[in-house]
Parts: C-alpha cells; structure tokens; sequence
C-alpha cells in the first residue's frame, strides 16, 4: 500500500503544477513523456543461424558507447533447458545499425545447457563482463555452474569461459537476467554487483560481488524463498529473477519477479544499503502498481528517474509497458507508454550515460515480442524521454 | 511403402507403371554380413530416348515416408557416384578384400532416403545405345533433370517428399545447375542444395590454391617471391589467366609441385595410396592417367597436355582415368564382380564399372567458368537453403576458393564465422568453422580432405543432418 499512497500524493502535487498552468514550460523543460522512436526486430525465432528460440534479452551501453545486445539462442526448442550459444549484435551508433549476429558461446550439444544472464560494464577497466549459468535446472547433469566471459575490446572478442564454481560452489545461481551494476556511489564503490535467483526449491534472490573488477567473486545479500530447500506450492513467498539498479543515494534496489503470486501478483522490491551484502526484510515491499504475470521486468535509474518495463498483466504475458517513477519507485507516474499490446515477456533497458544532450533523451529497451506467442522475436526500441521533441 | 498399393491407383488414372521399381528391388546384395532392414533398388532411368542412368536408391532408416530424398553426384566429370556410396556415406562401405561391406554408423541414409545416380551416360554402369559419350555442362543437368523426374515417376510415394541435391567435386557444377532446372518444376519440392568441396569458380579455385599451397609449406619463399614478381600487382594476384609468360612459368612450378611431386592432391596430410605416381603409367596395353583436368586450365601448358591426352586417346585401345592417389581396386573389383552386377540389375550392355571414365572426362566441354548466377537464382527465391562445406585440407578444390566464391555473392551475414562443434562419441571438438548467410552457409571441416564423409565420418554426418534438419550448425 505504501507506493499507492505516496503516489496519490504525488499526484496532487503534479496535478497542483498543472493547474498553475506551467505545462508547456514543464514539456519543454524536462516533462517526461516518453515516445517510442524506433524499434527494430534483432532476432527472430527460426532466423539466423537455424536457431529454433531466440529468448532472454540483454542490452547495454559499453564504456565507448556502443550497444550491445544478448540473448539466448536455443538450438533445438524453444524450452529453457537444452543446447544454446549466447548470440550478441553489435551497434556503434546507438541502435540505428547493427552488425550480424555473433556466437559468442556455444555450449555444443548439452542436455541442460547454458542460460543467460547477466551483463556487467566495469567503467573503470572498460571491460564487458557477462555472467551466465551452465546445467541450472540440473537436469541429466550435475553440478551447476556459475560461468563468466569477458571482452576487453568492446564486446568484438570474448574471453574462453571461466568456471566461477570453483569460487562460487555449486549452488543453482541463474544470473540476472538483465544487467549487474558497478557501484557509481558509497558504499563500496567500483563493487560490481550481480544479482540473481536459484532454483525452484532453493529459490530466492542472491548476489555475488567482485571488489577486484571481476577476478574474485562471493556470495553477498540473499533472499531466500520459505520454505527455503523445500517444494513450493501456490502463493508461496519465493523471489526470483531479479534486476538490480543503484539509486542516487548509494542503495541497491532489486526489482523481483514473485514467482508465486505471494501478497499480490505485483512485484517484490527490496533495497541493500551495504552495497549489496545485505537485503533487509524491512527494506522489502510489494509494489501494487507494478502488477505483474510472474516474468523477468526491467528496471533503470537514469539522472534520479527509475524506469520499469515488463508485460503489465496480472496473468498473461502481454500489454508491455514503460512506467516511470519520479521518486525513487515510491511511486509511479499515472500515465504509462504501452509498447506492445500484443504478447510481451522479459525485458531488460539500458541507457548511456554522458553530458551529451543526446544522451539524456533516450533509454533503449529491448524485450521478446511476439504476435501469436512472446517468444517469437527480440525486439530493440529507442525511446525517446521527451516526446520526440 | 509399398509400391503395389500404387498400382491400383495408378491403374485407375490410366497410368501404365513398368515393371520398375519392383524389378529393380535389391533383394539380396553379396558381401553383407546381414541383408539390411532398409529396402534399396538399383536399376537405370532412361532418359533421352538412348541414354541409360545407373541409380542405387537406399531407402531411409528412419521412416522413409519422412525423410528427404537427396540425390548425390560425385564429380570428375566421369567419375561415378557409387564411390559415394561405397567409400563415403553410403550405407556400407566396401572392404579392401573387395568382397565384402561392413554397415556404416554414419551413413546419410540414416535420416534421408538417398538416391545415387552415375552420371552422365558413360561413366559406371551408365551407357547410352550410340555409345557416344561425348557432353557438356548443359547437356548433363538437362539428363540429370530428366533422370530425378524419372525416379518419382517410379517411386511415386516420394513425389511430395522434400528433396535435396547434394555433389561433391565437380558436383559444384552438376548441382547448381541442376537446381536451376528443378526450381522451375513446381512438381518437385525442391528443399536445398549442398556441394562438398565443390568446382565453383576456375578462377577463384585457381587463385586460392596458390595461396594454400604457398601458406601450407608446400612452396617455398624464392618460387613466392617469383609468383609475387610476376603475376601479382598492387597486392592483387592473377594465377588464372595470366599472359606473363614469368608467372606462367612459376605456375608450372607449382602444379608440378601439388599434382606431380607425389602429394596426396585430394588430403594434404593423407599418404598416397599406391606411393608416389607419375603423370602417366602405361600397364598391359593400357594407359593410365591421373589428372580429371580441373586445375589450371586457362594456363598454356595445360591446354597443350589436354590435347596431347585426346590424342593419345586414338592410338592406346583404352585410357583408364584414375584419379590420383585414389586406390579404388576394392570397389572395382566388387561392382564387376558378376553377383554384384546381377543383384544390382546392371545392363550387359553397360561397360565394365570404373571409378571414372577417362572418356567422359576427357570429352566432356565445360561451359560454365562460375555458377554464380545459379547460386543467385536459387538465393533470389529466398526459399532454398544451401550448404558450401569444404574439407579444409583438400587441394583439388580447396576450402579458400570456396570460401571466396562464396564471400562473392555478396549475401547479408546473418552469423559471424565462427567454430562449430560436434560430439565425436567421446567429447565436444571443434568441426570447423561456418558463416552464415541468409540461406546459405559456408562451412569448413577440419582436418578433411576431398572426401569429407570419408575422411571425417562423424562430423560430416553431424553436418549433413543438421543441415537436412534446419538446426543450427
């Protein structure tokens, strides 16, 4: 309930505004009203490569700008186990062209293969890291194991993967997916911070953290599910995937997918004030206004505004929709931007950051789109904050 | 499957079936260990009016109502098909006694009903009743095409079958310019081409061995630099046509170097069966040659050795074409065994079966430099998918010119050349690389050499069932 009543008050305040009658001035100055720019098809299922599912989008800025898109590519069906290569495009100016499709992993023929993810900028080394899972559901191998590959060139050659077990231990941990963060703020700063979920029975939220750009990495904040190790049924409280974003103030807030409609069929959001060793449950609330099917959203912090997308239904993933909150996610704004009405699942949005003018318009989303069923292509949108203006 | 469940049918619509495929059924093959659950035909399509096709049709292990049907051509020109069969993919393979054939756990007809066909009239079993074997490029897509309508005239239950070509060799002229033909006949449903190590370009075959042979060790700096000096300028070198009567020279160096030293020309890294050859060998009153004319052939001294060959050919009572470093004794001496002939249902009236037809190929007028513009028609119908695989260690047709030729089509990347992997029974390994382009690949096989399913049996089974099965490389 909490979001819902900041948010009445916020509205009065803006409503307030309106009537001083300063909206044009506010519309030139810096009103927020998003408009879908352009939107380009990246990976359609059945297309390049022969690949059967192109599923799982991930999207971000490198440090020299270019933009980088993930995801999975299925070989064979379009199920989450299986084999998979993490296919990536590649643009250098801002989304409006994009190179072919790259491999960049290919797990070969494995049973229970690769799944994606979470893709990590490190700004102060330039460098790309990519996190990702390998035999997750466990099924016809053992153990799990937690991989990483890496670019120092820009997302144009990619390191052999790296077993991060050996640090990590076998625990079922499926990053992401969307993006992790390197912390801008105190505490911990230059921490990259990954968070993700386990398994169905050890579900709930984890992060692992890197305080040496990526060498080493541990286990931080956990959020376990109840009952923890054990079957869950219906309404069960059970986090799951989740997308982290550092706030102004130095926080980590976690965006989480309730995979057992647990309180609401809206989203779990927890806050880490430790720089991601911690997830307080007194810093855990359900956001009403984020109604949600059970899906992989999006969130982004971008100059003190946070930005959510996901499938905004309480059942079926379709209808995905921007949302945008002017006070940290206390709330969020009344108007929305549908971007498809049509079936939408996981989503991911990034956005680059640089005194650019430009730079400021735009957040580029990318997110599974389909006419009959979600999963039918990825889809990259550039949107634009101020109505095109 | 049964084709009498046809006959009624076929009856009933006024059409007459000949006594084909019944007749042709091989009911019991020699030198098997077991007679195979599959059912296979052998026998001829008649085209033409005189022309006498030789197939050996191997039905799908795996229901063959489902399954494709892939024609398959070895190259040459002359050479015959059931090399393919009995020492790359077929569903046996023959032993050296030349007796015997042991089941081959890679074989294509695994998951595709696979039809061999020895073409064109003259080489194998093939024949034609004026004995005049003398053709061209356009004369024997034309047969071919005639002969692929004439097998589902007599395998009617594959006539909505997806269909696919696939060559080897020179085959990269006999499928592209069959596929041309078979997209205009919407009666045939026409699924996708694949060439193996295939003649695609004389030009960019020609110019790309140089460079394979130079960066493979096989050349030497002081022959490159001569090379460089006289056929290269602005970095841009002309193996091909070249007038400089220097480059010319120094080509000669080289062809002496990859087709007469004694290197495995088809496997770099294969010994040569049979030890180091000579050009020519004369044995009983026969004369031997070595050479299916591919290479070079823009290039004087060639041109002057083809003709000095077709003369020869009057005056020695036959000229026997083996290609070099090719021991096909086995498969000789097993399809000429009479058993055999009878089982297959050959012809008296077809000659004895070599592995190629010095006559044939020495005959034969290729008329197409490229097919280019056949991989852009098929390409244009954004229909077919085609496959350009390449061994990576062949040097009759080696993977560089194919990759170039490929490159020269100029299709939109759809994915980066990467690895491809395959499961060798063991472990994952490295098969080679591809590039994918909308609706095309080209794909390399390490450490093959012409002969891909010979000499990497598992990765190029792997390969062609992805490939038949639209999953990813």
């Amino acid at each position: 309930m909490r979001g819902v009543v900041i948010s009445r008050g916020l509205l009065a305040g803006l409503v307030t505004l309106l009537s001083l009658d300063v909206l044009p001035c506010l519309a030139v100055d810096g009103q927020i009203s998003p408009l879908v720019l352009e939107e380009l098809l990246l990976w359609v299922s059945g297309g390049a490569g022969q690949v059967n599912t192109y599923r799982i989008p991930l999207l971000t800025f490198t440090k020299r700008g270019s933009l980088l898109a993930f995801s999975e590519a299925r070989k064979g069906s379009e199920q989450d186990t299986g084999a998979k290569f993490i296919a990536l495009r590649r643009s250098t100016d801002k989304g409006a062209t994009w190179g072919p499709t790259a491999f960049i992993v290919d797990d070969g023929s494995l049973a229970d293969g690769l799944n994606l993810g979470s893709v990590v900028i490190d700004e102060e080394k330039g460098s790309v890291l990519l996190i990702y899972s390998i035999c997750f559901h466990r099924y016809h191998c053992s153990p799990s194991s937690t991989m990483m590959v890496y670019s120092m060139d820009d997302g144009l050659s990619w390191s052999a993967p790296r077993n991060l077990s050996v640090m990590l231990g076998v625990k079922s941990f499926a990053p992401g997916p969307g993006f992790g963060i390197q912390k801008r703020y105190p505490p911990a700063v230059g921490r990259l911070v990954v968070c993700g979920h386990g398994s169905i029975a050890g579900d709930g939220v984890f992060c692992i953290l890197s305080d040496d750009h990526g060498v080493t990495w541990k286990y931080g904040a956990a959020l376990k599910s109840i009952p923890f190790n054990q079957p869950k049924q219906a309404l069960d409280f059970n986090p799951d995937e989740c997308q982290p974003v550092e706030m102004e103030d130095g926080s980590i807030v976690i965006n989480v997918r309730n995979q057992y409609n647990y309180h609401c069929h809206c989203r779990i959001v927890v806050r880490s004030l430790d720089g991601g060793e911690s997830l307080p449950l007194e810093e855990l609330f359900f956001d009403h206004t984020l109604v949600d099917p059970a899906v992989a959203a999006g969130a982004l912090q971008k100059e003190g505004i946070l930005f959510f997308t996901n499938p905004a239904n309480d059942k079926q993933r379709v209808n995905l929709t921007l949302r945008w909150s002017l006070t940290n996610g206390q709330s969020w704004e009344k108007d929305s931007v549908q971007i498809w009405a049509g079936p939408s699942g996981y989503s991911s949005m990034t956005s680059l950051k640089s005194d650019s003018p430009e730079d400021k318009k735009f957040i580029y989303v990318i997110y599974e789109k389909g006419h009959k069923d979600y999963d039918e292509s990825i889809s990259f949108v550039k949107v634009h904050l101020y109505g095109g203006r | 499957m049964s084709h009498l469940l046809w006959v009624p049918c076929l009856l009933f619509f006024g059409t007459f079936v000949f006594g084909a495929p019944d007749a042709d059924e091989i009911k019991f093959l020699p030198g098997l260990p077991k007679q195979p659950s599959f059912k296979q035909y052998s026998g001829y399509l008649n085209v033409a009016d005189n022309k006498h096709l030789h197939y050996w049709f191997v039905e799908s292990q795996s229901n063959p109502a489902k399954s494709p049907v892939v024609l398959w051509l070895n190259g040459g020109p002359g050479c015959s098909s059931l090399d393919g069969l009995l020492t790359e993919h077929g569903p046996f393979l023959i032993e050296d006694d030349g007796m015997s054939l042991r089941y081959n756990p890679y074989s294509w007809n695994k998951i595709a009903n696979v039809l061999y066909l020895e073409s064109p009239a003259g080489v194998g079993f093939s024949y034609s009743d004026d004995a005049n074997y003398a053709t061209n490029d356009t004369e024997v897509s034309m047969n071919n095409y005639l002969a692929l309508k004439e097998f589902f005239r007599l395998f009617p239950e594959y006539k909505d079958s997806e269909v696919f070509l696939t060559g080897e060799s020179y085959g990269g002229i006999y499928i592209p310019t069959l596929a041309e033909r078979v997209m205009e006949d919407d009666s045939i449903n026409l699924q996708g081409i694949a060439v193996g190590n295939g003649m695609s370009s004389y030009e960019l075959n020609d110019n790309s061995i140089v460079y394979f042979a130079y960066y493979h060790g096989l050349l030497g700096t002081s022959l490159w630099e001569s090379l460089q000096a006289f056929c290269c300028e602005d970095g841009k070198c002309n193996f091909y046509n070249n007038p400089d009567v220097n480059c010319s020279r120094a080509l000669s160096e080289v062809q002496q170097i990859l087709y007469y030293s004694g290197l495995n020309i088809y496997n770099l890294y294969a010994p040569c069966p049979g030890g180091v050859p000579g050009r020519v060998r004369f044995d009983n009153g026969q004369l031997f040659i070595h050479d299916l004319g591919n290479g070079f052939i823009k290039h004087g001294l060639t041109t002057m050795w083809s003709q000095k060959l077709n003369n020869l050919m009057a005056w020695y009572k036959s000229v026997k074409l083996d290609p070099p470093c090719t021991n096909s004794t086995a498969s000789t001496l097993y399809l000429n065994n009479p058993y055999v002939k009878a089982a297959l249902h050959i012809s008296p009236k077809a000659l004895n079966w070599q592995i190629c037809s010095a006559e044939v190929n020495l005959k034969y007028s290729r008329l197409y430099m490229d097919v280019k513009q056949q991989y852009l028609k098929l390409l244009g119908k954004l229909k077919y998918r085609i496959l350009v695989y390449n061994g990576d260690v062949d040097m009759a047709c080696n993977f560089l010119g194919d990759e170039w030729f490929v490159e020269s089509l100029q299709q939109e990347v759809q994915v980066q050349r990467r690895p491809w992997i395959y499961n060798n029974g063991e472990n994952q390994q490295v098969g080679g690389f591809v590039k994918e382009f909308s609706n095309l690949a080209f794909l390399t096989v390490k450490g093959s050499g012409h002969m891909v399913p010979t000499d990497q049996p598992i990765a190029a089974y792997t390969m062609f069932s992805r490939f038949l099965t639209k999953q990813p490389y």
